[in-house]
């Protein structure tokens, strides 16, 4: 997948529900994103995205000492972020059924 | 720990982290760090810190993991960075103040011993506030500078680079000296014995008390200006009510004075960075 305007809204909410599950730092959040299927995310992606994130309150962060010692800026979701979560999840769902019907019926090939 | 410390401790743990990079990726990790904290001057210095702190972490989690920096943090970091930047929050309209207070401050010391020192007898006000004014200029010019060059998009070519900076550096020293000669008579003021003595005096408390209240990252150098300002002040004194045949001798004095300060000055960083380079020889081992 490409670094598309489309991808990156939806890759907003993927990082919502990655976050969700457990709370993660940086470089743990790219390698998860990596290993669910976006294979092109990288860290360069992500900073901004995390930024923006927090700076919207739907993440907030904390020090805290890490599984391998040091401490790490660790990120979990914040009660605003999962409404927004619920929110992303709905739209995509509503969005998808729409996109597939479309594609279905139209084959997804240029006549 | 204040939130200031914190920003000094991960800056001093950046520096001992940044070690561990291999020498492709500390080049590409330098290039960033400097391209970010030349990016302003009132930019939240712990966002900046704890950003650029996380970022050196992660790259050296994929270093271990067989990425270099630029597979991990991408092709295009300037443009990573000016996103990153873009979102900084400014630090507050107080702590904003008191910046430019510390810059007008710092330059209104010199530019009063500069003025006292003078026979004269007169204190002239506009050299203050465009010392201030300059300083400032200079300060946000070269952060500008650096910035640019890093990931050269204004200034491609080096020789030209260079150039530009000589340039720059001359018409410095060129304004600075102008205004020390700009005196407007409106803003003068003639200076009585006790106003003499007194400003001096306060010269010498502020230096002094500057140095016990400044952050620790400047102590150093407030340190090591000190005893000129010291002996300059003093001699400013001491010449008002010197018998007349005692000029000569005093002039000598502060010179010796001044020379000794201006030694220490110099000992004092040498010993400085000596004391640094030993330590990251140490760890080393």
């Amino acid at each position: 997948m490409n670094n598309s305007q489309l991808l990156k809204g939806v890759l907003e909410g993927c990082v919502l529900i990655v976050v969700s599950q457990d709370e993660v730092y940086g470089y743990e959040l790219v390698q998860k994103l990596n290993k669910l299927g976006f294979t092109d995310v990288i860290g360069g992606t992500v900073y901004p995205l995390l930024q923006k994130l927090e700076k919207r309150g739907d993440l907030t962060s904390q020090q805290k000492p890490s599984s391998e010692g040091p401490m790490r800026k660790y990120y979990s979701l914040t009660k605003q972020g999962q409404k927004q979560l619920h929110e992303f999840v709905s739209q995509w769902q509503a969005l998808e059924s729409v996109v597939n019907k479309i594609i279905s019926q139209k084959g997804g090939q240029d006549e | 720990m204040s939130k200031s410390d914190e920003t000094q401790q991960l800056i001093a743990n950046n520096n001992v982290l940044r070690k561990d990079l291999n020498p492709e990726n500390a080049k590409y990790y330098d290039d960033l760090l400097v391209y970010v904290r030349t990016a302003g001057i009132l930019y939240d210095d712990y966002e900046v810190e704890s950003r650029l702190f996380e970022i050196l972490q992660d790259i050296l989690d994929a270093q271990k993991d067989g990425s270099t920096a630029k597979e991990y943090f991408g092709q295009h970091p300037n443009e990573v960075a000016d996103q990153l930047i873009s979102n900084f929050p400014k630090i507050t309209p107080k702590k904003q103040l008191k910046f430019y207070g510390i810059i007008f401050g710092i330059s209104a010391i010199w530019t009063l011993i500069l003025q006292m020192n003078s026979q004269s007898r007169q204190l002239n006000l506009a050299p203050f506030l465009l010392n201030g004014i300059f300083l400032l200029f200079l300060i946000w010019g070269i952060l500008w500078f650096i910035h640019q060059s890093v990931y050269p998009k204004l200034i491609q070519n080096k020789k030209l680079g260079l150039l530009s900076t000589w340039v720059v550096s001359i018409f410095s020293i060129l304004i600075f000296t102008g205004i020390q000669f700009f005196k407007p008579k409106v803003l003068s003021l003639t200076l009585t014995d006790g106003l003499v003595v007194t400003i001096n005096a306060l010269v010498i408390v502020a230096a002094i008390i500057t140095m016990f209240v400044i952050k620790k990252a400047w102590r150093p150098i407030v340190i090591a200006c000190e005893p000129i300002i010291w002996v300059i002040a003093l001699s400013n004194i001491f010449k008002l009510y010197a018998p007349t045949n005692m000029n000569k001798p005093i002039l000598i004095w502060t010179a010796v004075l001044a020379l000794i300060s201006i030694t220490w000055f110099f000992v004092w960083f040498w010993r400085d960075g000596h004391k640094e380079s030993s330590e990251k020889a140490t760890e080393k081992k």
